[in-house]
């Protein structure tokens, strides 16, 4: 019997609310194995309260989840809520990279990285610790692995912060704003990780405002506001010829400096 | 000014400051308990619970501690609390001390950037991992310095305690200088060791401070 792969996330009718006003309003994405989605819009419309409850730091208030076909956070036929461990162990399955700089300080790079393989998944130190330097090699900080986060750049946290997510062997990669906290100089590196992750085809949801990045790396683009899904299409539909006035006007926004540059002669 | 009038009484005053040390630690790590209990009972999700700590703490903060001290030794035999001296000082200063601790501790906590607890909940750490490997680490080294001073604080309080005749360092200088008539060496001295303890215990914890956050350093 031949049957299917579930795909690695899948969410349909999510509503969120945080005290009177609806944050999201019925949104729905499903994220095929190694497709590359990229969120965008402006401040405010979602884009980072959708990964919370896709990752269900922030629970939505309504809609449904499935995580590589399991439902997430809830118990399948009732509504009722999973125990905290199932939820920790679904939890682990997501990799999130933050737009704050989050490693923990008080571990070196490699530390940060094993933490989760030796807390949660219970593996061998030395284990961990292989693992962790093959993943920190993959960003390129293998150098850098006895080092604390204080003696590394931004652009090298995030980084760090990468591995450390890869390291759980997710089946998705949320990537919320990642270099949205960085000097612009840092931005370059940390993208060009993310373009290669991209290109080995990982499984990930990227909200970001660098559109270049966007229109590279992305197999679809979603482009919300105000808390909806405006439009969904591939980079070059929409960068090119966006369906929807508010993607539009969007764009004409954020585009209107790279534009000026390219104009004028 | 005759030094040699000490030699006698330096037993009787090491009797005391042993007394004075014996009560600073069982203070101190009372305490640092209390504060600990107080801390989480703040943090806790029952409002109740959350607002008898804010009642108590705003009392303690409205108290001088000599009558708080008076309040347990003189009137709490009364309400059927009856307590040896050293008891009553143990309890004054750890009464005293706690609310103060747990505001020390509570801000350290608070001063862990949220993001680092969802990156933590994120690979998946159950809260019990959280506080112990993530949280506790870094908040060790932030309440030292604010700790520090509660301690000496703490430690320079128990000499109040002779006014309920803990025979304490203090109340042994008094003693002595009743005894000798030469309050200028006696308190000199007894002055000189507050001074070179205290002094001691603060270079201790501040090299405590600094090895607890090394991984702070930039290079």
């Amino acid at each position: 019997m031949l049957m299917t792969a579930p795909p690695p996330i899948s969410a349909t009718g999510i509503v969120k609310r945080f005290g009177a006003a609806t944050v999201l309003d019925d949104v729905s994405l499903t994220v095929a194995r190694g497709e590359v989605v990229c969120v965008i819009g402006p401040s405010g419309s979602g884009k980072s309260t959708l990964l919370r409850c896709l990752s269900w730091l922030a629970p939505p208030d309504a809609g449904r989840i499935e995580l590589a076909g399991e439902r997430l956070g809830l118990v399948d036929g009732g509504e009722r809520l999973r125990s905290a461990a199932e939820i920790r162990r679904q939890r682990s399955r997501i990799g999130m990279v933050f737009q704050g700089l989050n490693l923990w300080p008080h571990l070196t790079a490699a530390g940060n990285v094993m933490e989760g393989l030796v807390t949660v998944r219970r593996m061998p130190k030395a284990k961990a610790r292989e693992l962790a330097l093959a993943h920190l090699d993959r960003v390129g900080l293998l150098a850098k692995a006895d080092a604390y986060p204080a003696r590394l750049s931004g652009g090298q946290q995030q980084r760090v912060a990468i591995a450390r997510a890869l390291a759980m062997e997710p089946e998705i990669l949320f990537f919320d704003e990642p270099t949205s906290a960085l000097d612009p100089e840092l931005v370059g590196e940390v993208l060009d990780v993310m373009g290669a992750l991209a290109r080995q085809h990982t499984t990930m949801v990227v909200v970001t405002h660098e559109m270049s990045f966007a229109a590279e790396a992305a197999d679809r683009i979603l482009f919300m506001d105000e808390g909806r899904v405006v439009e969904e299409a591939t980079p070059a539909s929409f960068f090119g010829n966006p369906r929807e006035e508010r993607s539009r006007r969007f764009l004409d926004r954020t585009l209107s400096r790279y534009r000026l540059l390219v104009r004028s002669p | 000014m005759d030094w040699t009038v000490l030699l006698p009484h330096i037993p009787r005053l090491m009797d005391g400051l042993l007394i004075t040390l014996w009560v600073t630690v069982l203070g101190t790590l009372a305490s640092v308990a209390g504060a600990l209990l107080l801390a989480g009972a703040a943090a806790s999700p029952f409002g109740p619970v959350r607002g008898i700590v804010r009642v108590y703490t705003e009392i303690i903060l409205g108290l001088p501690i000599l009558v708080l001290l008076y309040l347990i030794y003189f009137v709490a035999p009364d309400l059927g609390l009856r307590l040896d001296e050293i008891s009553a000082g143990v309890l004054t200063l750890t009464l005293y001390y706690s609310p103060y601790m747990a505001e020390a501790i509570r801000g350290a906590v608070g001063s862990i950037p949220p993001g680092q607890i969802d990156a933590a909940r994120m690979v998946g750490m159950p809260g019990l991992s959280i506080a112990r490997r993530i949280v506790a680490p870094q908040v060790l080294g932030l309440v030292i310095p604010p700790l520090t001073g509660l301690m000496i604080g703490l430690a320079k309080d128990t000499a109040i305690l002779s006014v309920i005749s803990v025979q304490e360092f203090a109340y042994r200088t008094k003693q002595v200088v009743s005894r000798t008539y030469a309050p200028f060496e006696v308190w000199t001295f007894v002055a000189v060791v507050y001074w070179m303890l205290l002094s001691a215990f603060e270079t201790l914890m501040r090299g405590a401070e600094g090895r607890a956050l090394r991984f702070r350093e930039s290079r």
